[in-house]
C-alpha cells in the first residue's frame, strides 16, 4: 500500500523504481511457481500412483496417460482405477488396514493428550517456579534427547514386559508419550514471552500458583498448545521403527506405519506398492486437513517458542 | 517463602527423633503430629525393605555378576527332543540392576527428605510454631510448592521411559555384549574400558571408520542446518514481501510436505534419484543421457550421493524453516521499516539492517537443536541410502553413514551390542558438550528474565 | 508432599510387584498330566500362509489323534518372512514362534545365541532321506544339524529378453556379450544392492568360502578370482554389463528394452514375467571362458536354502518337531509348489513332470547343481559388506586393474579377522 502512494507521488523516478519492483514481483512468482511444482511433483506422483493399474514402483511414463492402447487389438485399458483403495482397506491376512488406521487415530490422541500435558506442564514449571533444580534439570534435558532412540528400544520393550503390556496399544501410548516431559523447550519459550506482571496482578487478588496457571496462562496458550498437540498427534503416523518392534506378530495392534513399512519389503514391492502409495495417501489427508486449519496456531506457536527454545 | 528461609538460617543440633528420622522415615512427622505424612514416609520404607527382601537384593547382586547360571540342554529320558533349561539372562539381569539401584537411590533421597522434614517440625515447634496440617500441606502443593505437582508425572515417565534405558545403555558400553555373548543363550559380562579402547585407536579399521564417518556426520549437520535455514528465510521473505497475493496457497503447498509421512516421502524420493528412476530415466528418454550404462550415479557415487542427501533433506526441511521465519517477519514491527524508509534505505539496506538481525537473533537456540537433531538424523539417512555405497575402507559403514545408522547397523546385523553403545555414548558425549556450551552462552539461556 | 508420598509408595508397590513377578520365574511343570492342549505358533512368509494353513491344520488333526496325551493340537500361523525372523526372533526368543523358517546364513546367530533346537541324530536321518545330502550340508553349523529345509535359496538365474537372445545363445555368456544388440546393454547384474548376487564371479572362479565349515578356507582372493574381475571390469568399460540397484528397477530395465538379460533372484520371477510377456525367457546361469580363470565354467553362484528351525525355548518341542517334519514331507512340498510355485527341496520331486515343465523352477534346480554353499559362520555377517565394498568400488573405477589383487587381499585379511581364525 505504501509503496504505492509511494510511486503516485514521487512521479518519474518512482516509475523506474515501480518497473524494478513489477521486474522483481514477476522473477518472486517465477520462483515460487517452480518450487510449488518442486514440491508438489513427489506428492502428485505418490497420488497418481494410489489410482494406478500397472504393478511396481516405476512405470514407463512418469505420468501414466490416463488410457492406453493395447498392443495388437484396437482396445483402449483404463490405467487408473480405486481398486487399490479397494484392496488396501479389504482385511486379509495380518493386514487390516482399516483396523490399523483406527488403532494409529487412537494412539495418536491419548498421547497427544499425555505428551501435551506433560510438556505444558513442564514448561510452565520451567517459565514461572524458581527452585533449585531448574537449571541443573534444564541442562539435563537439553542433552537427554541426544542419545541415540532407538537403542533404548530393547530396554523400554523389557520393562513394558515386566509389567505385561508389551504387545498393546497402551504400550505404544507409553511409549510416544511417557518421556514427552523432557520437549518443553518450545513451550517453555512461548511462555517466557507472556508478561510476568500477568501472574503478579492474579496473585495480588489471591489466586495460587494453580489458579495462575489453569485460568491465566493456559486459556492464553493456544497456539503453543496447538502446537505441542499437533507434533504430537503426528509422532505416532510416522513412526515404523519403533512399533514395529514393540507389536511383533501382535497384528490387532498394528498401526499404519507398521503396516505400509512391511508392505516396502523386496519381496512385496512389486505387488504391493500402489496399495502402499493407496494407504500413504489415507494417512497424510487426515494431516493434512488438521494441518491446514490449524496452521495460523501453528505459525504462532512455532514463532512464539521454537525461536526462545 | 521468605519465612521458610529464616527458619533454616538458624542452626541448631537436631535432636535424636530428627536424627532417627534418616532410619525410621517419618518419625518425625508422627511424633510431631503429621500422621498421614509420616505414615507415607514411613510406608515408603516398608514397601523398599519388602521389595529389597523379595528380589530387590538379589537385582543387586545378578547387576555385579550379571548372571552364573549358563543356558544349557537336558537329556529327557523316552523323549527324542532334550529339554532346555533357561540359565540366567545378563541383559534382564543389568536392566532391572539398574532398576533397583535408581529405586534404592530414590529411598535414600526420601531418607534424606524424612529428615529435612523432621528437621523442620523440629525448628517450628522449637520456635513455638504451629505444626501445618495436612490441608496446609496441600495448599502449599497447589502454590508454592506447584512445581512438584505438576512435574510428579512427567518426572516419572522421564525416569522409566528415558533415564531407565539411558543408564542401561550407557552400561552396555563397559560390558562385552556382542554376537558371541548374545542372550539369553549365552552370560555376558563387565569388561571395563576395552570397547572404547577399540573404538579410539586398539583396532585400526574400526578407528578409521569412526572418524570418517565422524567428520561426515559434522559436515552434513552443519549443510543439512544451514541450508535448510536461510533457503527457509529467503523463501519466507519471497512469500512474505509486499505485493504478492495467494500468500497463504504458497505457504500451504510447501506446508503439504509436512503433513506426508517422512518414511514416505524419502522412498519415493529414492526411487526417483536410483540408477534407473524416474530421473535418470527421462533424461534417457529425453536423449540427454545417450544409454543406461551412463545414468547420473546420483547414489553410488559418495560425493554425488552426499550432496543429493543434503538437497533432498532441503525439500523436508525448508517448509519447517520457512514457516519459523514467516512468524517472525510478520512480528517484526512494520515502524521499523518505515522509519528506515523516511532515512532513505532501501530494500537490501532494510533486509541485512534490519530483517536478518532479527531473524538470527531469535533464531539461535532453534539452530542449535537443528544442528544437534541433525546429527542424530536417522531417517533421512536410512530410508535414502541406508548408508550407501559401500566402501572397503570402513568396517561396516557406507559413505553417506552417520553415526547414528552407523550405529544401527552394528546392533541390527553385526549384534555388536556393545560397540554401539560404545558410539551412542561418544555421539552422545560429543552432542551434549557443543549443545550446553552454546545453549548457556546464547543470550536466550543469560537473559530468560529479561523477556518477561 | 502428601500426593507425592501417595504416588511414591504406590509406584514402589507396584514395582515390588513387577519384580517379584520376573524374579520368581522358575515354576516347574512336572506333574503327569493326562490330556493337555497343544498350541503352537508358526511364522512363515506372506505368500506361504494358505498352503501353511492348510498343512498346519491337517498336522494337528493328526497330531492329536495320534497321541493319547493331547486333547488337542492348534498352530496359530503367522506372517513372519525369513529375511526378518532371525532379528525378530533374537530380540525376545521367549516370544517367537515355536517353529519359524529362516535363511540358512542366519543360523550361526541363532546358534550362537542358543535360540534352536539341535537335531537327534534320529530325525538327521529322517530328513537327509528326504532331501539329500546337499541341502542337509548346508543346514549343519559346527558340526550339528539344526532345521528343515523346504526351499532352496539360490542367489540368482538367468532371464532373458527371447526377442535379443535365442534360447542356444543364453547357455553361453560370451556369446550373449558378443553379440550386437543395437544399443541395447547386454547383461544388467546385480553389483551394489545385495552383495550375495555378485559372489557369482567369485564362485565361478573356483574360490572358496568356509567350505565345511571350517573357518580357515578362504580363497577370495586367489589369481583365478583377479583375472575374472579385471575381465568383468573390461565388460562394464565396454558398456556390456551394467548394474541393477533393486528389484523393482531390474524389472522396468527388462520392460523398457534397455537391456537384454539380466541375473537374478528367483524370488522375482513373477515380476520379470509380467515385463517381459511373450519373450520372457528363464534359464540357469550360461556357460563363460574368462582367460586366466575358467574355461567354459558353467557360472557357480552362491546359494543356501530356507529351512525351518525349532524355537529352544516352545514348551512342545515333541509337537514342533513333528510339525516341521510334516512340513517338509515329500508330499507336502509337492503341495507347496502346486499351490505356491516354490521350487522343492527333495531330488525325488525334480524328475516330477509338472515341476519340470515349469521354466522357472526348471532353472532353479538346473542352478542348483552349480552352487557354492553360504556357510553359516558367527561372524560371516561381515563379509558381505567386505565383498561388496570391493565389487562395487571395482564397478565406479575406483579399482583400476592393477589394484584388484592387492584389494582382494585386504579384503580377505578383513574377513578373516571378522570371524576370529
Amino acid at each position: 500500500m505504501s509503496a504505492n502512494n509511494l510511486t503516485a507521488v514521487t512521479g518519474k523516478k518512482g516509475k523506474s523504481y515501480a518497473a524494478q519492483k513489477r521486474a522483481g514481483l514477476i522473477a518472486s512468482y517465477i520462483f515460487l511457481t517452480v518450487l510449488s511444482i518442486i514440491w508438489l511433483l513427489p506428492i502428485l506422483w505418490v497420488v497418481l500412483t494410489s489410482f494406478r493399474v500397472e504393478p511396481g514402483s516405476f512405470t514407463a511414463a512418469f505420468f501414466p496417460q490416463p488410457y492406453s492402447w493395447v498392443e495388437g487389438t484396437t482396445k483402449y485399458t483404463q490405467t487408473y482405477t480405486f481398486q487399490n483403495y479397494i484392496d488396501l482397506f479389504t482385511p486379509r491376512d495380518g493386514f487390516d488396514f482399516g483396523k490399523m488406521w483406527v488403532n494409529t487415530l487412537i494412539v495418536a490422541a491419548i498421547s497427544c493428550v499425555i505428551s501435551t500435558l506433560f510438556a505444558v506442564a513442564t514448561a510452565y514449571v520451567m517459565s514461572r517456579m524458581r527452585f533449585k533444580m531448574r537449571k541443573p534439570f534444564m541442562n539435563i534435558a537439553l542433552i537427554m534427547g541426544m542419545f541415540p532412540g532407538f537403542m533404548s528400544m530393547i530396554a523400554i520393550y523389557f520393562i513394558l514386559k515386566s509389567v505385561g503390556i508389551e504387545k498393546t496399544l497402551l504400550a505404544l501410548i507409553l511409549v510416544y508419550s511417557g518421556a514427552s516431559g523432557l520437549g518443553f523447550q518450545v513451550v517453555k519459550g512461548f511462555f517466557d514471552t507472556v508478561p510476568k506482571a500477568l501472574d503478579e496482578a492474579a496473585m495480588i487478588d489471591g489466586a495460587n500458583k494453580a489458579t495462575v496457571f489453569f485460568k491465566i496462562i493456559l486459556p492464553m496458550s493456544k497456539p503453543i498448545i496447538v502446537y505441542q498437540a499437533l507434533t504430537a498427534f503426528m509422532g505416532p503416523w510416522m513412526d515404523f521403527i519403533f512399533a514395529r518392534f514393540l507389536m511383533g506378530t501382535n497384528y490387532d495392534t498394528y498401526t499404519v506405519a507398521i503396516g505400509l513399512y512391511d508392505m516396502l519389503d523386496k519381496t512385496r514391492i512389486y505387488e504391493y506398492f500402489r496399495q502402499f502409495a493407496a494407504g500413504s495417501v489415507c494417512v497424510a489427508v487426515p494431516i493434512i486437513i488438521l494441518f491446514m486449519s490449524l496452521q495460523k496456531y501453528y505459525v504462532e506457536g512455532v514463532t512464539g517458542g521454537a525461536v526462545k527454545g | 517463602m521468605s519465612k521458610k528461609n529464616l527458619d533454616e538460617k538458624i542452626e541448631i543440633p537436631d535432636d535424636l527423633i530428627t536424627k532417627l528420622s534418616y532410619v525410621v522415615f517419618g518419625l518425625g512427622n508422627i511424633v510431631h503430629g503429621q500422621i498421614a505424612k509420616g505414615i507415607a514416609f514411613l510406608a515408603i520404607e516398608v514397601a523398599y525393605i519388602l521389595f529389597m527382601i523379595v528380589g530387590g537384593f538379589q537385582n543387586l547382586i545378578n547387576l555385579v555378576t550379571l548372571g552364573t547360571v549358563q543356558t544349557g540342554w537336558v537329556e529327557v529320558p523316552g523323549k527324542i527332543m532334550p529339554e532346555y533349561r533357561l540359565g540366567d539372562n545378563s541383559m534382564l539381569f543389568l536392566l532391572f540392576g539398574v532398576l533397583t539401584v535408581m529405586i534404592t537411590v530414590g529411598v535414600v533421597w526420601t531418607g534424606y527428605c524424612s529428615h529435612k522434614s523432621a528437621k523442620n517440625l523440629q525448628l517450628l515447634i522449637k520456635n513455638g510454631k504451629k505444626v501445618p496440617s495436612l490441608m496446609d500441606d496441600i495448599k502449599l502443593l497447589l502454590d508454592q510448592r506447584f512445581h512438584i505437582t505438576l512435574l510428579f508425572l512427567p518426572i516419572c515417565g522421564i525416569l522409566v521411559f528415558s533415564v531407565l534405558p539411558l543408564i542401561y545403555m550407557i552400561c552396555i558400553a563397559f560390558t562385552n555384549y556382542d554376537r558371541d555373548h548374545q542372550v539369553p543363550g549365552n552370560l555376558f559380562d563387565w569388561v571395563g574400558l576395552s570397547n572404547f579402547g577399540s573404538m579410539l585407536g586398539g583396532d585400526s579399521r574400526m578407528t578409521t571408520t569412526f572418524f570418517g564417518v565422524l567428520v561426515w556426520t559434522l559436515i552434513w549437520a552443519f549443510f543439512a542446518t544451514f541450508s535448510n535455514y536461510f533457503l527457509g528465510i529467503i523463501v519466507a521473505l519471497v512469500i512474505n514481501q509486499k505485493g504478492i497475493k495467494f500468500k497463504k496457497l504458497w505457504r500451504s503447498i510447501l506446508v503439504l510436505t509436512i503433513a506426508m509421512p517422512q518414511f514416505i516421502s524419502l522412498l519415493v524420493m529414492r526411487s526417483f534419484f536410483s540408477n534407473y528412476g524416474v530421473i535418470n530415466r527421462g533424461l534417457i528418454n529425453l536423449g540427454i543421457i545417450p544409454s543406461i550404462n551412463d545414468t547420473i550415479p546420483f547414489f553410488s557415487n559418495p560425493t554425488l550421493a552426499r550432496i543429493v542427501i543434503i538437497v533432498v533433506n532441503m525439500w523436508i526441511g525448508i517448509p519447517y524453516t520457512m514457516l519459523m521465519s514467516s512468524g517472525i517477519l510478520m512480528n517484526i514491527p512494520q515502524d521499523l521499516y518505515e522509519a528506515a524508509t523516511v532515512d532513505g534505505a532501501n530494500a537490501v539496506q532494510m533486509f541485512f539492517k534490519i530483517t536478518l538481525p532479527q531473524i538470527i537473533f531469535t533464531t539461535t537456540p532453534y539452530l542449535i537443536t537443528s544442528f544437534v537433531g541433525n546429527i542424530n538424523n536417522f531417517n533421512v539417512i536410512f530410508l535414502l541410502t541406508a548408508g550407501g555405497p559401500s566402501t572397503s575402507e570402513y568396517y561396516s559403514a557406507g559413505k553417506t553413514d552417520l553415526l547414528v545408522t552407523w550405529l544401527y547397523k552394528l546392533t541390527k546385523e553385526k549384534m555388536d551390542y556393545s560397540l554401539a553403545s560404545t558410539i551412542g555414548i561418544l555421539i552422545f558425549i560429543i552432542s551434549a558438550t557443543m549443545s550446553l556450551i552454546t545453549y548457556t552462552r546464547s543470550k536466550s539461556y543469560k537473559e530468560e528474565d529479561a523477556f518477561q | 508432599m502428601k500426593r507425592r508420598i501417595l504416588a511414591l509408595s504406590l509406584a514402589a508397590a507396584m514395582v515390588v510387584g513387577a519384580l517379584a513377578s520376573c524374579t520368581a520365574k522358575t515354576e516347574e511343570v512336572s506333574s503327569v498330566v493326562e490330556t493337555r492342549d497343544v498350541k503352537l505358533t508358526l511364522w512363515g512368509s506372506e505368500q506361504d500362509q494358505a498352503f501353511l494353513k492348510e498343512v498346519a491344520a491337517a498336522w494337528a488333526t493328526q497330531y492329536a489323534a495320534d497321541n493319547a496325551d493331547v486333547a488337542s493340537a492348534t498352530v496359530d500361523v503367522q506372517i513372519k518372512g525369513e529375511d526378518v525372523a532371525t532379528t525378530d526372533a533374537l530380540n525376545d526368543i521367549e516370544a517367537a514362534a515355536d517353529v519359524f523358517g529362516v535363511a540358512n546364513d542366519q543360523l550361526a546367530q541363532l546358534t550362537a545365541a542358543n535360540a534352536i533346537y539341535q537335531m537327534p541324530d534320529s530325525v538327521v536321518s529322517d530328513i537327509k532321506a528326504i532331501v539329500g545330502d546337499s541341502f542337509l550340508g548346508s543346514t549343519m553349523c559346527d558340526g550339528n544339524y539344526y532345521g528343515f529345509p523346504y526351499a532352496p535359496n539360490t542367489a540368482e538365474i538367468l532371464f532373458y529378453n527371447k526377442e535379443f537372445y535365442t534360447d542356444d545363445e543364453a547357455k553361453n555368456l560370451n556369446t550373449m556379450l558378443e553379440k550386437d544388440l543395437g544399443g541395447v546393454t547386454n547383461l544388467a547384474v546385480d553389483i551394489d544392492d545385495q552383495s550375495w548376487n555378485s559372489m557369482t564371479w567369485f564362485a565361478t572362479a573356483g574360490a572358496e568360502l568356509y567350505t565345511g565349515g571350517d573357518k580357515t578356507v578362504n580363497t577370495m582372493n586367489k589369481p583365478e578370482v583377479t583375472a575374472m574381475l579385471t575381465w568383468l571390469q573390461q565388460q562394464i568399460q565396454a558398456k556390456k554389463i551394467v548394474d541393477i540397484d533393486s528389484a523393482d528397477n531390474a524389472a522396468a530395465m527388462l520392460k523398457d528394452k534397455a537391456v537384454g538379460a539380466i541375473f537374478y533372484g528367483a524370488w522375482n520371477k513373477a515380476a520379470f514375467q509380467e515385463a517381459l510377456g511373450d519373450n520372457y525367457g528363464v534359464a540357469d546361469l550360461p556357460s563363460v571362458t574368462v582367460d586366466g580363470a575358467c574355461n567354459n565354467q558353467h557360472l557357480v553362484c552362491f546359494g543356501g536354502n530356507k529351512m525351518l528351525v525349532l524355537n529352544a525355548t516352545t514348551k512342545e518341542p515333541e509337537a514342533a518337531l513333528s510339525l516341521a517334519q510334516a512340513i517338509i514331507s515329500e508330499e507336502n512340498q509337492l503341495k507347496r509348489f502346486q499351490m505356491v510355485q516354490q521350487t522343492p527341496t527333495a531330488p525325488a520331486l525334480a524328475t516330477n513332470a509338472d515341476i519340470a515343465a515349469d521354466p522357472g523352477v526348471a532353472a532353479e534346480v538346473a542352478q542348483g547343481g552349480y552352487t557354492l554353499t553360504n556357510q553359516p559362520l558367527n561372524g560371516t555377517a561381515g563379509y558381505w559388506d567386505l565383498e561388496k565394498a570391493v565389487v562395487s568400488d571395482l564397478y565406479k573405477g575406483n579399482i583400476t586393474a592393477d589394484q584388484i589383487q592387492g584389494k582382494l587381499d585386504e579384503m580377505v585379511a578383513a574377513m578373516q579377522a571378522n570371524v576370529g581364525a
